[in-house]
């Protein structure tokens, strides 16, 4: 009972816990991408720490929200890494952050089971992705397109690949309707479902399924929304909940915000980010090079 | 005969309901046994499971002695009042409980965060008020402080009032009474009422992921697995939590039915 305690196990206790600890001097946060989680935790994180002597202290969540929580002033750290333009610009338009730079680019897939029975016909490599996908009983996965981008560019690609295989209705036909809740999981639950063999196939960045150890088969340009795919895809639109949505380039852009506690370190992490040991460890993971990329804005 | 039939067949009907009841509650551990691949302890970064382990024990230890110590006077001050009083002095614990996590987490990251007054003021003195130990202790207390009142509300308002009345008349104040008295007689409710927020607090996930990503405590590590490693790397942060999460709930019951028992 507290009447019990004495100050002395308070005190060990507050010093063990460290809550009355004051900001850690080699500390640096960074909010990103939550498929950047694998990168970040197992390849950038150590060697942040022995080339900059910084302790990586990473946020991982879905990048949307991510740049609500920065404009709002509920979280503040020092850098920002999203996929597609379209959260970075959020933070750029409210005055977070003044430039950001493309890092890494990644591009779409299919990952797909090890333990499906459509695995061999994926590892084979003789038949058509998208034939594989038509095969009836294929239990496909995908994230939702109303919050998420990678959702949105997997419906362009279908619908793009409908047009070039002159079958209107493809599209519809492997994904169903947009909201299709046999389909429609989190992001890293689609992943987790694959593994454990609940689904045979899914739409995933390329960089997913490489840092899970999954297989995957590529798509062909530009349905892979690879360089320069958007302007070949220029006139795809999806609409949702009365927005239209073009594809997204998949491009990773990183930012230092203009409130991040620790700016120095921020700008240090940008530069280091952009150096050949940081885009060897990248590319390691399933990241391509960001060249011909532009900066934003 | 009959009767004994009847008997023999409602006893019969309880023990299934029970028996279908406990299948339920551990029907879900069979997801353990899906074959995921190889379990990874560290999902890649070693000993990040040892000190999810180390921040999720620590710093729910000192939650749970503050709550200790904020709610048992605000319990047995609950357990005191009758009606309107009773109703104005709830609706605030009520309140905390009623909110999902993830609108809690909201709340005070803006309002504890960085960006508000209080969260400025404790960054000047060297305070950080968002990912820091301090902000995942003060989450943790916010989340299970109104299941520890209200289940030790509970605990005092079930006592008979005539021993109270009994140690004053035999010249006990009001301090010793409870200390002395009433204490004693609520233990076993009052250690059902730490598990309870013992459990909330060490399973916080939806607030905690707004508030404290960092340190990361074990749901948070769970989260960081699941994006990390897949499935590999949550299976064994379950089956610890699980490890973790249970002794204290089964000691604090145990210790408390034994030393009740020679009262009952």
């Amino acid at each position: 009972m507290p009447n019990k305690l004495s100050i002395s196990v308070w005190a060990a206790l507050i010093t063990l816990t460290g809550v009355g600890q004051t900001a850690s001097a080699q500390r640096v946060q960074v909010a990103y991408a939550g498929s950047m989680t694998a990168v970040m935790n197992r390849g950038l994180g150590p060697a942040i720490r022995r080339d900059l002597r910084l302790r990586l202290e990473g946020r991982a969540q879905g990048a949307y929200g991510l740049a609500h929580f920065i404009t709002s002033g509920a979280i503040r750290p020092d850098l920002f890494i999203c996929i597609t333009p379209g959260p970075m610009r959020i933070v750029l338009r409210a005055g977070f952050a003044r430039r950001a730079r493309p890092i890494a680019r990644t591009q779409l897939v299919i990952a797909y089971s090890a333990h499906s029975r459509f695995a061999k016909l994926f590892q084979a490599g003789k038949t058509a992705w998208w034939r594989i996908l038509e095969k009836p009983g294929l239990r496909l996965g995908r994230t939702n397109p109303e919050t998420d981008p990678q959702g949105r560019n997997f419906l362009l690609m279908l619908r793009a690949a409908g047009q070039k295989l002159g079958q209107p209705q493809f599209a519809d036909t492997i994904a169903g309707p947009t909201l299709n809740r046999r389909q429609i999981y989190p992001e890293a639950e689609v992943m987790a479902r694959l593994q454990a063999g609940q689904l045979d196939a899914a739409a995933a960045y390329q960089c997913q399924p490489v840092a899970l150890g999954l297989p995957y088969i590529h798509l062909p340009w530009p349905l892979n929304l690879g360089p320069g795919s958007h302007r070949a895809l220029a006139h795809m639109r999806l609409r949702l909940q009365g927005k239209s949505y073009r594809p997204g380039r998949l491009v990773f852009y990183a930012a230092v915000l203009t409130r991040a506690p620790h700016p120095r370190r921020a700008r240090r992490l940008l530069h280091w980010l952009l150096r050949p040991m940081a885009q060897s460890i990248l590319h390691h993971y399933g990241y391509d090079a960001a060249a011909g990329a532009r900066s934003l804005p | 005969m009959k009767a004994r039939l009847r008997t023999g067949l409602r006893r019969l009907a309880w023990g299934g309901a029970g028996a279908a009841a406990m299948a339920f509650f551990l029907y879900p551990f069979l997801g353990l046994l899906t074959p995921v691949g190889p379990w990874q302890w560290n999902a890649g970064v070693p000993g990040s499971t040892a000190a999810a382990v180390r921040v999720s024990l620590g710093l729910t230890g000192l939650a749970m002695l503050i709550v200790i110590a904020a709610g048992t006077p605000l319990a047995w001050q609950l357990s005191r009042q009758q009606g309107w009083r009773r109703w104005l002095w709830e609706a605030p614990v009520l309140l905390s409980m009623l909110l999902p996590p993830l609108a809690l987490g909201l709340l005070l990251a803006l309002s504890l965060g960085p960006g508000s007054g209080l969260g400025r003021m404790l960054l000047r003195l060297g305070l950080e008020t968002s990912n820091s130990r301090l902000a995942f202790v003060v989450t943790q207390i916010y989340v299970s402080l109104g299941y520890y009142v209200i289940a030790a509300r509970a605990a005092f308002a079930g006592l008979d009032s005539e021993w109270e009345t009994t140690a004053a008349l035999l010249g006990q104040n009001h301090w010793q009474t409870f200390r002395r008295v009433t204490l004693p007689l609520a233990r076993l409710g009052l250690a059902a009422a730490l598990s309870l927020a013992w459990v909330r607090a060490l399973g916080e996930f939806g607030a905690i992921v707004i508030t404290a990503y960092y340190p990361s405590g074990m749901p948070v590590q769970l989260w960081i697995n699941l994006q990390d490693s897949g499935l590999p790397g949550v299976m064994p942060l379950l089956v610890l939590f699980l490890l973790i999460a249970l002794p204290l709930p089964w000691a604090a019951q145990i210790l408390a039915a034994r030393r009740a028992a020679p009262r009952s």
